[in-house]
C-alpha cells in the first residue's frame, strides 16, 4: 500500500487552533472522535442523513460524515462538548434536560447543536422552523414531540 | 418529612440526561483502550452459498493484521442468538448456528472477522480475504421454502420448517359450524427494523487473570453473560458484560450479534478489540421484525358473538432460528386473548428462509397480529351492523375475568377507562359527520384499536423466568446506593428506579446513587424485555428499599428504645412515630450498624407477577384518492399505565412508540430481493425512518388505575404504544376509501391501489 | 467505511484544478460540497486516484444577473441561491426548487456545480435548469464549452462532462416576469429525492398558451420536457379540460422504471396528477 500525503491543515476545535498534518481521507467527524477524542459527535450512518455528527463550521451547522477535515482548513469548528462552561449547561441543553427530550440520547449531541443554530439565527422560531430545522436529524427514541418542546422552551429562555 | 407522594409521580429529569447533552455520556464506540484492535466482518454476498475455500493469507500478511478468523479455524460451538436458553426454562429455541460455518444461510452472514491496528487496516485486510463460494439456489419466502423441492437451509434438517406452535382450544369445528357470519381473510406484514441511531458495536479484552470483559449495547446483559460462559466453558464469574450508554435497542439487542466473535478475537489476541458496525452492517446483520403471512378466519353470530377464530401464521424467521419460536407464541396469543371466542385455534408455522434474520423488536409479534385482528373485527363491524367500538366492547375481557394468556384474573383493569377518555378526546361518535369536511380528492375516515399487554413475561407458561434482585445499601455516612440488574435502554427505567427506592426510603432521589449496566456487580435479571423492567426490577427495588429500612430501624430501634415497628426513616433522620423530639440522624445509626460490623443491605428478589397494560388508539386521517397520500388529523392514544412513577418518562415511552408505529404502518420495510436474498436498502437514505418534519399531531391520555402487583401500582409502557398503531390507521384508511389495505406498510401506492380497485373509483384525475 | 486513499489536491485558480484534472487523465474528481461525493466514497462505489478540492476557487461562486440572464457559480451553495433576493425575484421557480434540496445542512453545503455534475434524474436543479432553458457550462484543460441542458443530461447519474471536464456554471435565461410557474415535488419523507418532481413555466397571450415548459424529474432517466403535452397546451386556453388532456399526455410520455419505493406505474399516474396541479397552479400564477 502506498503511503499518501499527509495535508497540513489548521482547524480551529471549540476555541483550540490544531496545527496538524493529516490524511486527506480523514473524515471531520473521524479527525474530531478519533484524534481529538472528542466524542460527543457522534456516527450514526455515514451518509448524512441522521444528522448524529451534526457540528458547527463557521457557526453553520454541517454533517462531520459528509466533510474531510481537509476540507475545513482554516474554518472554526464547534462541537457539543463546547456548550456547557464548568458544567453550566445552555439554556438548550437545560431544556433539553428539563423536558425530558433524551431517551437514548444518541441523536442529541447533533440535535442540539441543530437547534442552536437555529436559535442563534432564528431566536422565535415557529414550531413549523422548528420541525423543519429537526428534520436534519433523525431520533427514533422520542418521536420528536419532547425535543420540539424543548427546543421551544429554550428559544423562550434565551 | 418525604414521602411517596413527593416522589412518585414526579417528572423528575433522567438521571442519564446531563451527561447526554454535554456529549459526556459515553457510548461502545467512543471506548478506547490501550492497545486496542479494530475488528471488521467480512459478509457474504450470497444468501446461500458453501464456502468451498477461504484464502487469508495475503490479508494476513497486510499491515497491522493481528487475527483473522474464520470457518477453518474459528468454527465456535453451536450455539443460538436467543437469550432465553439462559434464563428461562421450558420450550427453548434450537441451536442452529456457528460463529462461522462452511455454508452461508443469508446474505450478510459473517465469513471472517480481522483484527488489526486500525479500522481501515482491519477494513483493507477484510476486502482482502479471497473466499470461494458455490452459490446455491435463494429462496427468501415462507411459502416456497416449505414446498417440496425447495432448497434444504439447514441439511441437518428434512425441511425448512423450523417449528409449529398451536395453540388449540375449544372446537372450532363445531364454532364454524355454528357460526352465521364467516370471513376469511389474508394479511402480509413486514420486515420493520428497529433502526436505533447508534450502530451496534462491541469491545472485549481479556485480563490476565483470565477475566473476559466485554462492552456491548445490549439489553440483556445477565443472560449474555451465561450464554458466553456456555460458548467459551468459562465459569461464569469469569465473564463480565459492561453496558456502555446505549444508542436504542426496542428489543433487537437482545442475545449475540458480535459479542462472541469479538470475544474469540480478543481471547485469541490478549488485546482489546472493539467492533464498530457500518449503518448497512446494522441493517443486515442484525434482527428485525418478522415478516408475517397470517390467514385468518372468524366465525360469529349476528350478534357479533365470536363462535370461532382460526389463526394459521407464517412466520419467516430468515437464516437461523433465534427468538422466533418465541415471538410466534406472543403472536398467537394476540389472537386470543382480548376478546372472548370459546373455539380457538392458531398455528404458527416457524420456517427458515435465505433472508436477514427476524428477532425481537418492541411488540414482538403483537403488532402483525393487531394488524389483521383488529381489521377483521371492523369488517365483522359493519357485516353485522354494529358500530365497531361497540362490537369490541361487546367481546372484550372485562375487569375481574380470567385473562386466557396469563389464566391470572385481571385485577387491575383500565380499558374501559381508556376507550371513554379516547372516544370523547376523539369525537368518536361524531366523526361521520366530520366525514363532510373534507373535499376532493381528500377523503376522511376514522378508525381505532384495542390492546391488552404485559408487564413482563411472568406467568406465560412456556417456564419463562422474570428473575430479578436488587440490593440497597446504607453506607457507614448514611449515603445510599441501590444496584439493579435492569438495563437502561435510553428509556429512563433507571431514573425511575431511583424514584421507588426514594419513595420507599424516604429519601431525595438524589441522595441515592444507582449502580448498574455491570454483571459483575448488579443482581441477575432477565434482560430488558417484554415491557418488564420497571415492574420487575421496580418491585425488587421497593422490597430491597423496604428491606434495607427494616435493618436500619431495628438498629435505630435498640438505640431509641423503641419497637422499630414505631419509628419511621424519612429525610435522612429515624424517628419515633407521633413523638418528633425522639429522633436519630441516619447517619448515626449507620455508623452504629457498622461498628458491629454489620452493613445494613436490603435485598430482594421480585415475585412472579404480571399486570397486563390496555390501550384504545382512534385515529382519523384524510386520504388523496388520486394519489394515495395520507394526512393524519388527529391521533389519540389512551393507555392505562397503572401509575405513572415519571410521568415524563411514561409520555417518552409511549410517544416513542407510538411514532415507530406510524412507520410500521405506513413507509418503513426492509426490501429483500426475492431472486438474491440481498437487502436493497440498507441505509437511512432508502429506509424511511420519519422526520420531526413528519408528524402528524398526537394526543396522549394516561389513564392511571393502579395494578396491586405493580411497584406503587405501576404496570409496563415501552411496548404499548406501537402494538395497535397499525390496526387503527389501517381501519381509518378503510372507512376513508372504501377498501381495506391488509399489506404492510400502507403506502401511497398500496393506498391507492386500493381505492382503484373498487368498481367505478378512481381514473377521474 | 474508512474512505479510500487518495492524493488530495487544492488549486488556488480554475486554471490550475483544469490542469490537474488533465494531468490525472481522468482518474481525478472534483470535490466541492461533497454532500453527494462523500458518500460514494464512503461507499467505496467510486474510487478516484486524486481529489480536486475546488474550496478556494472564490472565482466559481456568485450569482448575477446580466444581460437577461441569471448566472450562477459552480461553486454557489444552495442555500445562497436560495436566499438571494434577486433570483426570487427574477426566476422563483429556481427558488421554489432549491429551497426543496434536502435540509438545511445539506442546503449549507451542497453546490450547484455538485448537483449539476451528479445528474441524478430526480434532482431539482437539474429538472429547474431544463425547464428555464438553461446552458451548463464546462470547462477543462482544452478549453470552454456550454451545452443546454437537454443536451448535457443522458441518463441516471450520466451527462455530456468529460472525466476531466468540470461544471462551472449554469446560464439561464431571465423568464419572461409575467411567466406562471411551478415546482412541485412528492416525496415519502421530509427532505428526501422526489419520487416524482414537475416544473412548469408557462406565458399566456390573449388568455391563450403562447409557450409553455412542462418537465418531469423522477419519473424519467433525465429530467425530462414533455412535448406532447407542451404541445397539446400551445395555443389553446388553459382550461381545466385541456390542462387534463396535457397531463394525460404527459403520463403517456414519462419512462419511468420500477424500484423499491414506487413501481413505474405508480409514478406514472403520480406524474400525470402532478403535472396537471403544476399546470393549474402556473396558470393561477400568470401575470402576477
Amino acid at each position: 500500500m502506498k503511503q499518501m500525503e499527509t495535508v497540513q491543515v489548521r482547524i480551529q476545535v471549540n476555541g483550540t487552533m490544531h496545527e496538524v498534518a493529516i490524511a486527506p481521507n480523514r473524515l471531520l467527524a473521524d479527525f474530531l472522535r478519533e484524534d481529538l477524542a472528542l466524542t460527543g459527535t457522534k456516527i450514526g450512518c455515514g451518509q448524512g442523513i441522521c444528522g448524529c455528527c451534526t457540528v458547527l463550521v463557521d457557526g453553520a451547522p454541517a454533517k462531520a460524515c459528509l466533510m474531510l477535515a481537509a476540507q475545513v482548513d482554516g474554518c472554526a469548528v464547534r462541537t457539543v462538548e463546547d456548550l456547557d462552561r464548568n458544567g453550566a449547561l445552555t439554556p438548550v441543553q437545560q431544556a433539553f434536560v428539563e423536558c425530558g427530550a433524551v431517551q437514548c440520547g444518541f441523536c442529541i449531541p447533533g440535535m442540539i447543536m441543530t437547534a442552536e443554530a437555529l436559535l442563534d439565527e432564528n431566536p422565535d422560531p415557529s414550531e413549523t422552523e422548528i420541525r423543519e430545522a429537526l428534520a436534519n436529524n433523525i431520533c427514533r427514541c422520542t418521536g420528536y414531540v419532547k425535543i420540539v418542546e424543548a427546543v421551544a422552551a429554550a428559544a423562550k429562555k434565551r | 418529612m418525604i414521602t411517596p407522594k413527593d416522589v412518585v409521580g414526579r417528572s423528575l429529569p433522567k438521571i442519564d440526561a446531563p451527561a447526554k447533552v454535554t456529549g459526556r455520556a459515553v457510548y461502545t464506540a467512543d471506548l478506547a483502550m490501550p492497545g486496542m484492535l479494530h475488528a471488521r466482518f467480512l459478509r457474504s454476498p450470497y444468501a446461500h452459498a458453501r464456502i468451498t475455500s477461504i484464502d487469508t493469507s495475503v490479508a494476513e500478511a497486510m499491515p497491522g493484521v493481528s487475527a483473522i478468523l474464520t470457518a477453518f479455524n474459528s468454527p465456535g460451538p453451536l450455539f443460538t442468538n436467543s437469550k432465553w436458553d439462559a434464563t428461562a426454562m421450558g420450550r427453548l429455541p434450537h441451536k442452529d448456528q456457528h460463529l462461522f460455518d462452511l455454508k452461508v444461510r443469508y446474505a450478510g452472514e459473517p465469513v471472517a472477522i480481522v483484527a488489526a491496528t486500525s479500522v481501515a487496516a482491519a477494513e483493507a485486510a477484510a476486502e482482502a480475504i479471497m473466499v470461494e463460494y458455490e452459490p446455491l439456489p435463494v429462496v427468501t419466502d415462507p411459502m416456497e421454502a416449505l414446498a417440496s423441492g425447495a432448497p434444504l437451509i439447514h441439511e441437518e434438517r428434512e425441511s425448512n420448517l423450523a417449528a409449529v406452535l398451536p395453540i388449540h382450544v375449544g372446537d372450532v369445528e363445531a364454532g364454524f359450524a355454528e357460526a352465521e357470519i364467516i370471513l376469511e381473510r389474508k394479511f402480509q406484514t413486514s420486515r420493520q427494523k428497529q433502526a436505533q441511531t447508534e450502530p451496534y458495536a462491541c469491545a472485549a479484552a481479556v485480563d490476565p487473570d483470565g477475566l473476559l470483559t466485554v462492552w456491548t449495547p445490549n439489553q440483556t446483559p445477565h443472560p449474555v453473560r451465561l450464554k458466553l460462559a456456555e460458548m467459551f466453558d468459562l465459569p461464569a464469574s469469569k465473564v463480565r458484560v459492561v453496558v456502555p450508554h446505549i444508542g436504542g435497542a426496542f428489543g433487537g439487542r437482545g442475545g449475540l450479534m458480535a459479542e462472541p466473535w469479538v470475544a474469540t478475537l480478543a481471547m485469541k489476541t490478549r488485546r482489546p478489540v472493539k467492533l464498530v458496525f457500518d449503518r448497512a452492517e446494522d441493517f443486515i446483520g442484525t434482527e428485525a421484525r418478522h415478516p408475517i403471512t397470517i390467514n385468518i378466519k372468524v366465525g360469529a353470530r349476528r350478534d357479533g358473538t365470536l363462535t370461532a377464530l382460526h389463526v394459521q401464521s407464517y412466520v419467516n424467521a430468515g437464516g437461523y432460528l433465534t427468538v422466533s419460536t418465541n415471538v410466534t407464541g406472543v403472536h398467537g396469543n394476540n389472537f386470543l386473548r382480548l376478546y372472548h371466542c370459546e373455539n380457538r385455534w392458531f398455528d404458527g408455522t416457524v420456517v427458515y428462509t435465505n433472508a436477514p434474520v427476524s428477532g425481537a423488536y418492541r411488540g414482538f409479534g403483537a403488532p402483525q397480529a393487531l394488524f389483521a385482528l383488529e381489521q377483521v373485527l371492523d369488517e365483522l363491524a359493519e357485516e353485522v351492523g354494529l358500530d365497531p367500538l361497540e362490537l369490541r366492547q361487546r367481546l372484550m375481557l372485562k375487569a375481574g375475568e380470567i385473562d386466557p394468556w396469563t389464566g391470572l384474573p385481571l385485577v387491575s383493569y383500565g380499558l374501559d377507562k381508556c376507550i371513554e377518555v379516547g372516544a370523547e378526546a376523539f369525537g368518536w361518535k361524531e366523526r361521520h359527520t366530520r366525514k363532510a369536511e373534507s373535499t376532493y380528492p381528500w377523503r376522511r375516515g376514522s378508525g381505532m384499536a384495542l390492546l391488552i399487554w404485559v408487564s413482563g413475561t411472568a406467568c406465560l407458561g412456556d417456564g419463562l423466568m422474570e428473575g430479578t434482585a436488587a440490593t440497597v445499601r446504607f453506607n457507614i455516612d448514611g449515603s445510599v446506593e441501590m444496584a439493579t440488574g435492569a438495563t437502561d435502554l435510553g428509556t429512563g427505567v433507571l431514573t425511575t428506579l431511583r424514584q421507588i427506592a426514594s419513595a420507599e426510603l424516604g429519601l431525595p432521589p438524589e441522595k441515592i446513587h444507582v449502580i448498574a449496566h455491570d454483571t459483575q456487580i448488579t443482581p441477575i435479571d432477565a434482560g430488558a424485555h417484554a415491557s418488564r423492567s420497571l415492574f420487575n426490577c421496580g418491585n425488587a427495588v421497593r422490597m430491597a428499599a423496604a428491606d434495607a429500612r427494616r435493618q436500619v430501624l431495628e438498629v435505630a430501634g435498640g438505640l431509641l428504645e423503641a419497637s422499630p415497628e414505631d419509628l419511621e426513616l424519612s429525610g435522612g433522620e429515624v424517628f419515633v412515630k407521633g413523638a418528633p423530639g425522639r429522633s436519630l440522624p441516619l447517619a448515626h445509626v449507620t455508623r452504629v450498624a457498622y461498628k458491629k460490623v454489620t452493613e445494613v443491605q436490603g435485598r430482594a428478589n421480585a415475585p412472579q407477577a404480571n399486570a397486563p397494560g390496555f390501550a384504545a388508539h382512534f385515529a382519523e386521517v384524510e386520504v388523496n384518492v388520486e394519489t394515495g397520500e395520507l394526512r393524519i388529523l388527529r391521533y389519540e392514544a389512551a393507555h392505562d399505565v397503572g401509575r405513572a412513577i415519571n410521568r415524563r418518562i411514561v409520555e417518552g415511552q409511549l410517544e416513542g412508540g407510538i411514532v415507530q408505529g406510524l412507520g410500521y404502518a405506513l413507509c418503513e420495510h426492509v426490501h429483500v430481493d426475492p431472486e438474491t436474498g440481498t437487502v436493497q436498502n440498507a441505509s437511512f437514505m432508502d429506509y424511511k425512518v420519519q422526520t420531526a418534519a413528519d408528524m402528524p399531531p398526537i394526543n396522549l391520555h394516561m389513564i392511571e388505575v393502579p395494578d396491586p402487583n405493580g411497584p406503587f401500582g405501576a404496570k409496563g409502557a415501552g411496548e404499548p404504544g406501537l402494538i395497535p398503531v397499525a390496526g387503527a390507521l389501517a381501519n381509518a384508511i378503510a372507512d376513508a376509501i372504501g377498501n381495506r389495505v391488509r399489506e404492510l406498510p400502507m403506502t401511497a401506492e398500496r393506498v391507492l391501489h386500493a381505492y382503484n380497485s373498487i368498481q367505478g373509483q378512481g381514473g377521474e384525475v | 467505511m474508512a474512505l479510500p486513499e487518495f492524493t488530495y489536491l487544492r488549486p488556488g485558480t480554475l486554471d490550475e484544478a483544469l490542469s490537474m484534472a488533465a494531468a490525472h487523465s481522468g482518474d481525478a474528481k472534483f470535490l466541492a460540497g461533497g454532500q453527494t461525493l462523500i458518500p460514494i466514497l464512503s461507499m467505496r462505489l467510486a474510487r478516484p486516484a486524486a481529489l480536486i478540492d475546488l474550496g478556494r476557487l472564490a472565482e466559481l461562486e456568485y450569482i448575477r444577473i446580466e444581460d437577461g440572464e441569471l448566472r450562477i457559480g459552480a461553486l454557489t451553495r444552495h442555500r445562497a441561491v436560495a436566499e438571494n433576493e434577486e433570483v426570487r425575484a427574477a426566476c422563483p421557480l429556481l427558488t421554489a426548487a432549491v429551497s426543496q434540496i434536502g435540509h438545511a445542512h445539506i442546503r449549507n453545503r451542497g453546490t450547484l456545480g455538485g448537483s449539476v455534475a451528479h445528474a441524478d434524474p430526480s434532482a431539482e436543479y437539474p429538472l429547474a435548469i431544463t425547464v428555464l432553458g438553461g446552458r451548463i457550462e464546462m470547462a477543462s484543460a482544452e478549453g470552454r464549452r456550454s451545452l443546454p441542458a437537454g443536451e448535457f443530461f443522458l441518463g441516471p447519474l450520466f451527462s455530456a462532462l468529460g472525466p476531466e471536464e468540470l461544471v462551472t456554471g449554469v446560464a439561464i435565461p431571465l423568464p419572461d416576469p409575467r411567466a406562471g410557474w411551478s415546482f412541485r415535488e412528492m416525496v415519502q419523507r421530509s427532505g428526501d429525492f422526489a419520487l416524482v418532481s414537475v416544473a412548469v413555466l408557462l406565458k399566456l397571450e390573449d388568455g391563450l398558451v403562447q409557450e409553455v415548459a412542462i418537465g418531469v424529474g423522477g419519473a424519467t432517466s433525465i429530467p425530462m420536457r414533455m412535448a406532447a403535452a407542451e404541445a397539446a397546451l400551445v395555443g389553446r386556453a388553459p382550461t381545466v379540460e385541456v390542462i387534463r388532456e396535457a397531463a394525460a399526455a404527459a403520463a403517456a410520455e414519462v419512462d419511468p422504471t420500477d424500484d423499491i419505493h414506487a413501481s413505474a406505474e405508480y409514478r406514472r399516474n403520480i406524474a400525470r396528477v402532478m403535472v396537471r396541479d403544476a399546470l393549474l397552479e402556473a396558470v393561477g400564477r400568470v401575470g402576477a
